[in-house]
């Protein structure tokens, strides 16, 4: 009975690392672009915003992930996987962050370009709409930089029409 | 005799350039119509901003000096060379208050690239810009490829006497009608033309992508911009690699092409003969060098087998166009193989067409110089006393004559002198030779691929250098040196 727990645990223990192993830890998105050789055709995790729009592709849907500097591609065969996601990074809203397990390809036998076929995602962290609160100097700049325009504009205006023209 | 100026001079350029400005200060309000549209009323005050200030800076300097002298080529130089850094720095306001940027000459660069059309980028967060900022960001793409005095010029006609300068001044050699404003309207016209044609196969293939109605139409006219004229910004920090999409890379080829030929040669085409194109000097010249360098590239990149034609070819037609746009991911043109990177960079020293949007050397002056070459061979070939003049083709047959042939090694020596300086400034700052070499040649023939020298955090002074490279290559030297000597004429009186 003891070694049959002991046997548990020890498969338990196994299978955890199993599956941390089998993604190489290329979680910073830099390190993947920097070595991509190194990466090539290897299960990967990378962490990042998801930018822009799902994107159609004949064969399924394609999503982007930046982490501000460094972007890439990912791409899913089942549009089902990044259905959950719900906000997506533009001026009006910060994209969720997500967590990306799948296969980095520096040359995807595919698609012809660098890119990750997803294989699973995990939402790490919600993203938001933005509020963007309006600045009161530069309301104040405004309004003087309006009001010294018009001026101008108005003596402008009295030149072209009683000037003597140019 | 050079002419030595007096206030009356300035006094005539400060006018005209008050004209400009305010010209440019018109294009400010698109933006601040989209950020109407849109509700993005930060932005709002960013145009508003930027357009109060140039716009009253624009009437004050009209108002202030008046025209004094028969304005001449020189003032209408002095004029472009002070006009594109003045415009520069007003673009880059409403770019600066977007809080984008970590500093003002961050956003003069990115301001200058965007006028220049070369697409070299120090932008922050791209991903997160507004709309209307975007707009504008493009928008001064689609002004500067056309030139943007030529643009007021054509809104504002009041100077028509010294036009041809102004012109010339914008590095367009070669007039398609006699009347140059008429020629500044046919390019707008062709322009515009191709901007419906444009926006529709963008949009079509945008949004069946996904894209939402209202996405797809901004996009579709921002990748025109910088396509048609080869500018290379995109509204996402992936550039073109963020559509994943083949057939909009092909889309984007063609109009790339159709942006790096000669104005003068879209002319003959629509009214005169097509038979032109098979023809002509300059398509000859891209198509050879074309060729060459992808069998270059092909050696180089042999190893990728498929991708080599969407990673390699796209690039090369990219540099080739000087439109700058990739399809790479971050970094990924780094560990492109040196033959690969020089294969490029040799693409983007040499352009596209004269009288086009392109930047570098032009087609018509590397040709110029390869067969000068094999003249002076045959030449040597010959008996002593024959007289041998060889020809070419561009819209008519031309003799390739002594002076061609001058102007054509000036501009060719200049460009070089340019590219490895800003090499050898890069260099003294601790970067390797050769992608020192590549980004000083992209800054230069307004080109905008980038191996990463280019970021905010890079050296200031490496920043103005590449400004200062823009500014000259957009403008072709000539209207630059023209006003140094005006300047220094100033202390032999």
């Amino acid at each position: 009975m003891k070694s049959k727990s002991k046997l548990f645990i020890f498969c338990l223990l196994f299978m955890t690392l199993a599956t941390s192993l089998a993604y190489a830890k290329a979680s910073a998105l830099e390190a993947l672009l920097a070595f991509p050789d190194r990466f090539d055709q290897r299960r990967v995790q990378i962490e990042g915003e998801v930018i822009g729009e799902p994107l159609n592709d004949a064969q399924g849907v394609w999503l982007n992930i930046s982490t501000g500097p460094q972007q890439v591609g990912v791409f899913s065969s089942d549009k089902n996987l990044i259905e959950r996601i719900a906000y997506w990074g533009s001026y009006q809203e910060t994209g969720d962050w997500v967590r990306v397990k799948g296969v980095f390809y520096k040359e995807c036998p595919d698609h012809q370009i660098s890119d990750v076929h997803l294989e699973s995602l995990e939402i790490i962290r919600e993203g938001y709409v933005n509020e963007y609160s309006i600045s009161p100097q530069k309301q104040q700049l405004a309004k003087i930089l309006s009001i010294i325009c018009l001026i101008i504009a108005f003596i402008y205006l009295i030149k072209l029409k009683y000037g003597k023209r140019d | 005799m050079i002419i030595s100026p007096d206030r009356r001079d300035f006094s005539t350029i400060l006018n005209i350039l008050g004209r400009l400005i305010l010209g440019l200060s018109l294009f400010m309000i698109i933006p601040i119509i989209v950020a109407l549209i849109k509700g993005e009323y930060s932005p709002l005050l960013d145009f508003l901003i930027g357009f109060a200030f140039s716009a009253g800076l624009g009437m004050l300097l009209t108002l202030v000096f008046p025209i004094k002298k028969e304005a001449s080529w020189v003032h209408a130089f002095f004029t472009v060379s002070l006009g594109w850094l003045v415009f520069s720095l007003l673009g880059a306001i409403p770019l600066y208050l977007s809080a984008h940027f970590s500093s003002f000459i961050d956003a003069w660069f990115e301001s200058m690239s965007g006028f220049s059309t070369t697409g070299l980028i120090l932008i922050q967060d791209l991903d997160h810009l507004s709309i209307s900022h975007n707009m504008w960001r493009h928008l001064t793409m689609f002004i500067g490829g056309q030139g943007i005095i030529l643009a007021s010029l054509s809104i504002l006609t009041r100077a028509r006497s010294v036009a041809l300068g102004f012109y010339i001044g914008e590095a367009r050699q070669e007039k398609i009608l006699p009347n140059v404003i008429a020629t500044a309207r046919f390019i707008w016209k062709v322009s515009f033309v191709y901007l419906i044609l444009g926006v529709i196969t963008f949009f079509t293939i945008l949004y069946s992508q996904g894209l939402s109605g209202e996405k797809s139409f901004f996009h579709a006219i921002w990748l025109f911009f910088a396509s048609f004229d080869t500018g290379g910004f995109t509204p996402q920090a992936q550039n073109i690699a963020y559509y994943h999409s083949f057939s909009l890379e092909i889309a984007t080829i063609v109009f790339m092409i159709l942006g790096a030929i000669n104005f003068n040669l879209h002319f003959w085409l629509w009214n005169k003969s097509k038979k032109e194109i098979f023809r002509n000097f300059e398509i000859r010249t891209f198509f050879f060098s074309i060729c060459s360098l992808s069998l270059i590239l092909y050696f180089s990149l042999i190893k990728m087998g498929p991708a080599m034609f969407r990673k390699g070819f796209y690039q090369l037609i990219s540099a080739h166009s000087g439109c700058g746009f990739t399809n790479l991911a971050s970094g990924e043109l780094n560990h492109f193989p040196a033959l690969g990177l020089l294969a490029i960079i040799f693409a983007m020293m040499i352009g596209g067409g004269i009288c086009s949007t392109t930047g570098g050397i032009k087609l018509m002056r590397v040709g110029i110089v390869f067969k000068s070459f094999f003249m002076e061979i045959k030449r040597w070939m010959m008996p002593f006393r024959a007289v041998y003049k060889d020809r070419f083709h561009h819209l008519q047959s031309l003799v390739l004559s002594d002076k061609r042939m001058k102007e054509a090694y000036l501009f060719f020596f200049i460009f070089i002198f340019t590219y490895v300086a800003g090499a050898i400034i890069a260099m003294g700052f601790g970067y390797p030779a050769s992608e020192a070499l590549f980004e000083s040649v992209s800054a230069t023939a307004n080109v905008g691929l980038s191996v990463g020298i280019t970021s905010p955090a890079m050296p200031l002074v490496l920043k103005l250098v590449y400004i200062f490279q823009m500014w000259a290559g957009r403008l072709e030297f000539i209207a630059i040196f023209v006003s140094l000597g005006f300047i220094l004429s100033l202390f032999r009186r």
